[in-house]
């Protein structure tokens, strides 16, 4: 599955809590309805991601694995 | 979200175990909308001095020995927790025990008491952690 990504972050070789960091500091500067693309190579982002987006309400569109990284997009609901 | 928990969090010790999960955790519940807040007290208090997270990390770097891989520098976390709303809280009694003076905080950090953090969180719907 590929989808168009407002903003593309690369969270690759930074583990726990980077990862989630770098998403919810970069979705601020996107517009709700917009898209954000999260490259990772921290296994644990894969589920962490799913908790995020149950706490922040923000909505997972998808999530890819390529190799090693764990790609993901997330829409910005609010 | 309105059901959602306050967390609290206790920092009494400055060893590298106790400061980065605690920075790691405020730092990714308050990016995940709940509301934080950290009293430093004792040895913690040690966080809030100025270089004092510069030197936790460089213990935790020698007990390494190396350069710690994938994590965040420990200012980078600090500033990133800041950056996200969490609110850090010195204890006034240690640093009158340690005599030390507020000057030698990191600029804007309120100096509190017990009082203080037990009023906050012992009605109402916050969780306590303690490092």
């Amino acid at each position: 599955m590929r989808i168009k990504a407002k903003l593309v972050v690369d969270a690759r070789g930074m583990m726990c809590p980077y990862p989630i960091m770098l998403l919810s500091l970069n979705l601020k500067s996107i517009s709700p309805g917009e898209v954000i693309e999260v490259r990772a190579t921290d296994p644990a982002f894969e589920i962490d991601i799913v908790s995020w987006a149950n706490s922040t309400g923000h909505e997972i569109l998808g999530v890819n694995k390529e190799g090693d990284e764990i790609v993901a997009y997330v829409k910005r609901v609010k | 979200m309105s059901s959602q928990p306050n967390l609290a969090i206790i920092v009494r010790s400055d060893r590298p175990e106790s400061v980065y999960p605690a920075l790691i955790l405020a730092s990714t519940a308050a990016s995940m909308g709940v509301k934080v807040e950290i009293f430093f007290t004792f040895y913690g208090l040690k966080a809030l001095i100025k270089g004092g997270v510069e030197d936790i990390e460089a213990k935790f770097k020698e007990s390494l020995g190396g350069e710690p891989r994938g994590v965040p520098p420990l200012k980078d976390l600090l500033n990133m927790a800041k950056s996200f709303g969490v609110e850090l809280y010195a204890c006034s009694t240690t640093l009158e025990a340690m005599g030390l003076k507020e000057n030698i905080l990191l600029e804007g950090i309120p100096v509190v008491g017990a009082a203080t953090f037990v009023n906050r969180h012992i009605q109402g719907n916050s969780r306590i952690l303690i490092f």
